[in-house]
């Protein structure tokens, strides 16, 4: 095995540029050097300064805020961006979040669902009010409508119903050891796909949480899942390997049975609208494919050469977003510029809107609400 | 002739050898540059003794280590960016490699620092397990613990590769 992963490392190592950092690494060891010596002085100043009120450090606390009207970002994209520690909003106002973000979803009250680094589990309203949820978690998935969520930690499943800022009709399994983690829930929050990861590979599996604690089975193996189609009932995935996949949608109530495979190459991502569009990644760029009979039909391309985008999305293909079902939004960074907000308009294929993002965060976006 | 002048021929040598570990280390081009930036800088002032040793490239790699460690817990666990960079020049009948590309640097960005450390160096430094904990600063135990959480991890989270990953039994130390 050392061979084979000394290989793949090999070639990953590939992708490596030589990064000319000798020049900069020669002045920031110069600037070290003066900083032995003003060092001192500085700190003698700075504590002037605080003694006569002049220069108050802390006052701003939110180490990632961009600089420059944010709200414009989520005015025109339509959707909204969070950032850091804060969530910017469609209307320009910025609240803060408890820490910073690792999963956002939009919910149906209006509010956020907000899984933060530490893994405490938030609700937040759009007045900035916020209230903890449950603490521990790793995962966390909404339904479409924004009404039902499932998180889940190293042991534990739970799903439940968002009343404001409470959670009802919450039920909890125990799950084997290992890592088995929820993918999707259905609307009615009487299915939750689970993902069971193991050396063999992904299976899918679900539980309904009306017949009681989760039981494993064998499980479908199946090279993704990535959404389900407007009727909540039917998945859209993937088969087959890595450089071959088959577009599919998938019967999860009889036994994940495929319907008509739509062969797509070799994608990086998939997101699914609201109605079953399909926004896929590959390595040249984006492509749409939309829900026609069994199987779907390739619709417009947005190539990355074009853009002089570097890579499909900043904070990974899965950061993308439909904001509505002709319109999907995501981060990319530009060659030699800055990582810009993209909307990408199906009626208009090729053609990018960029808006320029401002700040150095990583950012995420909140899924919005359908239906 | 500049101090730094010895530190411009070092990295003359060795800084394409450098680059392509501090990639594997954080898995994307920003955070790479990043990464050997500050570490360099280090170097660069104190290269006048640093160039005195047996080893100056183990002894800058030891440093981007130890960055990368305590960068990510200084950073309180921000999100990597899960994303690797797109070769330029791709062409669609190298997409299969293109995508195991991108999939063994997003799994090992699913890897704790440490385990992200122990990996590069033991399979990409091809270094034993005892010079690996010597790198670190950790013993021989916890490099092997290391390393098996990491493999389990990497066979998990990037099935697409337990295959390729599996056709073995056990890492010879």
């Amino acid at each position: 095995m050392s061979d084979t992963l000394k290989s793949l490392l090999d070639d990953a190592a590939n992708d490596a540029k030589q990064y000319d950092v000798t020049e900069a690494a020669v002045r920031g060891a110069r600037r070290r050097r003066g900083a032995l010596v003003l060092g001192p002085i500085a700190a003698v100043v700075a504590v002037a300064l605080v003694a006569l009120g002049i220069w108050l450090p802390g006052r701003h606390t939110d180490h990632s805020a961009p600089p420059a009207r944010p709200q414009q970002v989520g005015a025109r994209a339509g959707v909204d961006v969070a950032l850091g520690w804060s969530v910017y909003t469609t209307s320009g106002a910025r609240l803060a979040v408890p820490a910073d973000i690792n999963v956002i979803h939009a919910t149906r009250d209006g509010g956020w669902i907000v899984l933060d680094l530490d893994g405490d589990l938030w609700h937040l309203d759009r007045t900035g009010a916020r209230h903890k949820l449950a603490s521990h978690q790793e995962q966390l998935v909404t339904d479409p409508s924004g009404t039902r969520i499932a998180f889940g930690a190293k042991r534990s499943l739970t799903v439940a119903r968002l009343s404001g800022d409470r959670l009802t009709d919450v039920h909890t399994t125990r799950v084997p050891s290992g890592l088995v983690v929820p993918t999707l829930i259905r609307t009615d929050g009487a299915v939750v796909l689970v993902r069971s990861m193991s050396t063999t590979g992904s299976r899918y599996d679900l539980w309904r949480p009306d017949h009681g604690d989760y039981r494993p089975t064998a499980g479908h193996p199946l090279y993704s899942v990535d959404g389900l189609t407007a009727d909540g009932r039917t998945l859209v995935g993937r088969t087959g390997s890595a450089g071959s996949q088959c577009l599919t949608r998938i019967d999860p109530d009889h036994g994940f049975t495929t319907g008509g495979c739509t062969r797509t190459g070799a994608l990086l991502g998939v997101i699914v609208s609201p109605t079953g569009v399909v926004l896929a990644a590959d390595t040249t760029g984006y492509v749409t494919y939309r829900p026609v009979g069994d199987g779907y039909r390739k619709g417009g391309r947005w190539t990355l050469a074009t853009h002089g985008w570097i890579r499909p999305g900043y904070a990974g293909w899965d950061a993308a977003t439909w904001a509505n079902d002709h319109t999907a939004v995501m981060f990319a960074q530009v060659k030699g510029g800055p990582m810009r907000l993209l909307r990408l308009d199906t009626d208009r294929p090729g053609a990018v809107t960029g808006i320029t993002l401002p700040g150095n965060g990583i950012p995420a976006l909140a899924d919005p609400v359908t239906g | 002739m500049s101090r730094y002048d010895g530190f411009r021929e070092f990295m003359g040598a060795y800084g394409g050898q450098l680059s392509r570990f501090a990639y594997l280390l954080t898995g994307n081009h920003h955070a790479a540059e990043d990464l050997l930036q500050t570490s360099l800088t280090k170097v660069a002032a104190r290269w006048p003794r640093i160039s005195g040793y047996d080893q100056p490239v183990s002894y800058v790699r030891r440093i981007m280590v130890h960055d990368h460690i305590s960068g990510w817990r200084w950073r309180r666990r921000r999100p990597e960016n899960p994303v690797p960079d797109v070769p330029e020049g791709s062409v669609p009948d190298a997409a299969e490699s293109t995508v195991r590309r991108i999939v063994v640097v997003r799994a090992l960005g699913q890897l704790s620092p440490r385990q992200r450390a122990v990996v590069v160096l033991r399979f990409y430094q091809d270094m034993t397990e005892t010079q690996v904990a010597a790198e670190l600063g950790v013993s021989v135990g916890t490099v092997k613990s290391q390393t098996h959480h990491a493999l389990a991890k990497l066979r998990a989270v990037a099935p697409e590769l337990a295959d390729l990953l599996h056709n073995g039994s056990e890492v010879q130390a």
